[in-house]
């Protein structure tokens, strides 16, 4: 695994480099704005790049922008951007404009190792990564005369799952079962969410997360 | 300037009494010889003789009662005693001094006449017109007056029954002759110019000048015509004579006279309406308590609908009657209104609406309550302004401060805690000494504990200024707010940026409101009408403490209003202008 780090912030660039090199985790290249960000991606062609929301010039969103590009650009290069803020909408527009190979984690994230492998492990793999405290508060708050009422226990831990981006199989694994039934779960959510079932693995993820976001 | 004329009561009387002895006692010399007089030809003649001095002589007393018109009533005066003059250098006089003072003075009443009509409309000061008129002066009783009188003997030039002339030196007729030619030349000049001065004046005045004026100016012009026209009729003979054509002229000219002082008459009528009707105002309570009345109930009296009252704030500014802040513009009318020399209100208007003189001052005495509500009024208003501007000024610092302290916190302290995370996470991956389990547990904790800091600090951040609120607006604000919060809550709101006081206001409008209320759903809908920006929060909640709502939009000029809302709830309706 070769990552790119983004980072304007020295301190958390060194001690993100060193944590990863620690996990045996290649950190190719690490820079401080999203210039520099593109020119290293172009040329060291990392697996991943690690990118901070908040960049030069104007710290606000230049790292969206920057990860859309580097989708367009080296669209086998995935993007694992780290925020300060649990925003819902600017991981929908990241998920919206690329097609996986994409994240979006809370910044504190980056000190549990094993959730920041395990995420650039899936964005490696072509999945998307959504952070759970996003997921948490999309579908914890309390709604009235919705469809997620319905669900069980059971198809809720399996939606929460879905809406992080996770796969089948990685759903199967996480919660010890079958993947068959996994499926089947998969199935009745989509039912009881009026939901059009889709084999594209990107798409369930926009359709579940619009979901959660409109009721 | 008339301040120095000041007329005792006593001289008040006398001088109009004069005018009336005068006048009765050149009736008395008419009758006496009518052979020579002018009004001698008949009673008419000599009834308008005495109508026209009567009625200026009424013309001079009411003018002298004013102080501003003083020096024209005494002109005006001067004018009458110089009318019936004329008629005292003939036999019938009977007395040696009124028969010298008659003859020099007889032919100075068309300058005096012009003289005052020059004072009444204010055109007297130009530097040429004074020369002229000294020069006239100085011609009717100088060449045709004092100079002839020396050497002028009634008896050698065939008045045996005419009384002596007190300044005869010697006789001299040929002096007399030609001191009269050229009096008679300068007649025609001086008319000339007198006419050419009054019309071109009258042409170059406002409307509502002209309008004042032209009752007097016009007969003073066609009076100057007559007048001119005598002088031109004598010029082939030297002398102003009294055959048929100038005793026809003469009777021209009284009638003028008449219309003169009937003019002075109709000037005084109307300023008396302008007053009655802004006497009316100090009635029409009213009318004048609505925003805006006294401006409307003085443009109604004095026909200007454009006329605005401006009041002083005290520090050299001018707002008008809602307070709000006006530079006077120096293209229109300004009228000053003074009570002792503070000033009490400034009267913006069409040019030539209050240039007659007198009417500030009657607007200021009759309308001298309803100005001091008004101008009370206004300052009140501009005070509430001052003050609401600077509490909004105190909110928006306040929010500033917040946004500067959101991205201090963000920039900051969060990124050294993710650093500080790290360093532990560091640590942990390796251990000071193998296998020392107690050392990881602490380091663990560590890790927890700054987990739950990042956390806390981040839930702070947002509640001091939402960065989506100042990147994004409103909507997005909103929308996340909604999401976060621990009630379901819809929110109906346009995407569209409104100026940063506004939307923070409405912002921490709905915030407040999702924090305090016992509600358990709520529901928000914002949208603009027109230069207002709408906010609407129903929730199933009591009404609560509004304070801090009321105060920031209290502190923008928006309005807060509370209704009950369907199942025991609360309907909380912001109103904040916003611009267009």
């Amino acid at each position: 695994m070769r990552v790119v780090i983004a980072d304007d912030e020295a301190l958390l660039r060194e001690g993100l480099s060193r944590l990863l090199a620690e996990v045996g985790v290649e950190v190719v290249a690490s820079v401080g704005d999203s210039g520099a960000l593109l020119r290293r991606v172009a040329l060291d062609s990392p697996d991943v790049a690690i990118v901070d929301i908040k960049m030069p010039p104007t710290r606000t969103d230049e790292g969206v922008a920057a990860a859309l590009t580097i989708g367009r650009q080296y669209p086998g290069v995935g993007v694992l951007l780290l925020s300060h803020y649990l925003d819902s909408r600017y991981a929908m527009r990241l998920l919206d404009e690329r097609s996986g190979r994409v994240g979006y984690l809370l910044k504190e994230r980056v000190s549990d190792v094993r959730v920041l492998v395990d995420a650039l492990n899936r964005i490696a793999e072509g999945e998307c990564v959504l952070d759970p405290s996003i997921v948490s508060r999309l579908l914890d708050r309390r709604r009235r005369d919705s469809p997620l009422q319905q669900l069980t226990d059971r198809e809720r831990q399996v939606l929460r799952l879905m809406a992080e981006g996770r796969s089948n199989h990685n759903i199967a694994a996480t919660l010890v079962l079958s993947p068959k039934t996994v499926e089947r779960h998969i199935g009745n959510i989509f039912t009881k969410l009026d939901l059009a079932e889709s084999d594209d693995y990107h798409r369930r993820v926009l359709a579940v997360l619009a979901v959660l976001r409109a009721t | 300037m008339a301040g120095g004329l000041r007329l005792t009561r006593a001289a008040q009387l006398v001088v109009p009494l004069i005018g009336v002895l005068v006048g009765l006692a050149t009736f008395a010399i008419v009758r006496g010889s009518p052979g020579y007089a002018m009004a001698g030809a008949s009673t008419f003649l000599a009834a308008l003789e005495l109508a026209a001095g009567w009625l200026l002589l009424c013309a001079a007393t009411v003018a002298v009662r004013r102080p501003a018109r003083r020096l024209f009533g005494l002109a005006v005066w001067l004018a009458s005693l110089a009318w019936f003059v004329v008629e005292w250098n003939t036999p019938g006089v009977g007395s040696a001094w009124a028969f010298t003072a008659g003859v020099v003075f007889a032919t100075v009443y068309p300058v005096v006449v012009t003289d005052a009509v020059l004072r009444y409309a204010d055109w007297r000061s130009g530097a040429v017109t004074s020369v002229v008129v000294g020069g006239a002066y100085l011609s009717t009783i100088g060449l045709a007056g004092l100079l002839p009188a020396l050497f002028f003997d009634p008896a050698a030039s065939g008045c045996q029954e005419c009384p002596a002339n007190l300044l005869l030196i010697r006789a001299g007729p040929q002096v007399v002759e030609q001191l009269s030619r050229a009096a008679v030349y300068a007649g025609v000049g001086w008319a000339a110019f007198f006419i050419g001065v009054l019309g071109w004046r009258l042409a170059r005045a406002s409307a509502a000048r002209r309008r004042a004026a032209a009752p007097v100016v016009v007969p003073a012009l066609v009076f100057l015509g007559a007048v001119g026209v005598d002088h031109v009729h004598s010029w082939g003979r030297g002398y102003l004579g009294t055959d048929e054509v100038d005793r026809r002229l003469w009777a021209v000219q009284g009638s003028l006279l008449i219309l003169i002082a009937a003019g002075t008459g109709w000037s005084y009528v109307r300023r008396r309406r302008t007053r009655s009707a802004v006497a009316k105002l100090v009635v029409d309570t009213a009318d004048i308590s609505a925003p805006g009345g006294l401006d409307r109930s003085l443009g109604a009296a004095l026909g200007d609908d454009s006329l605005r009252v401006l009041y002083p704030l005290g520090d050299g500014r001018w707002v008008d009657h809602a307070g709000r802040p006006v530079v006077p513009d120096d293209s229109r009318g300004m009228t000053r209104l003074t009570r002792g020399d503070v000033p009490i209100a400034l009267l913006t208007h069409r040019r030539g609406v209050l240039d007659e003189d007198g009417v500030a001052d009657e607007i200021a005495g009759a309308a001298g309550l309803a100005l001091d509500n008004g101008r009370l009024q206004a300052q009140r208003r501009a005070q509430l302004a001052d003050l609401r501007a600077s509490r909004g000024r105190i909110v928006a610092a306040a929010d500033a401060e917040r946004r500067r302290l959101e991205r201090d916190l963000h920039d900051g302290a969060q990124q050294r805690l993710v650093a500080l995370s790290l360093a532990i996470r560091l640590a942990q991956l390796r251990p000071a000494g193998q296998g020392d389990s107690s050392a990881s547990v602490r380091l663990d904790r560590a890790q927890m504990e700054v987990t739950a800091a990042l956390a806390e600090l981040r839930n702070v951040a947002r509640g001091l200024y939402p960065r989506e609120l100042a990147d994004e607006g409103l909507s997005a604000a909103l929308e996340i707010l909604a999401e976060a919060s621990s009630i379901p809550v819809t929110v109906d709101a346009p995407v569209e940026r409104f100026p940063h006081p506004v939307e923070a206001a409405a912002y921490f409008a709905v915030a407040h409101r999702l924090a305090d209320t016992a509600a358990v759903q709520a529901a928000v809908s914002l949208r603009r009408d027109g230069d207002r920006l709408r906010l609407e929060i129903e929730d199933d909640g009591p009404p609560g403490d509004l304070v801090r709502i009321e105060d920031r939009v209290g502190a923008l000029a928006g309005t807060l209003s509370i209704e009950p809302a369907p199942g025991s709830g609360t309907r909380i309706r912001v109103e904040l202008p916003c611009g267009s």
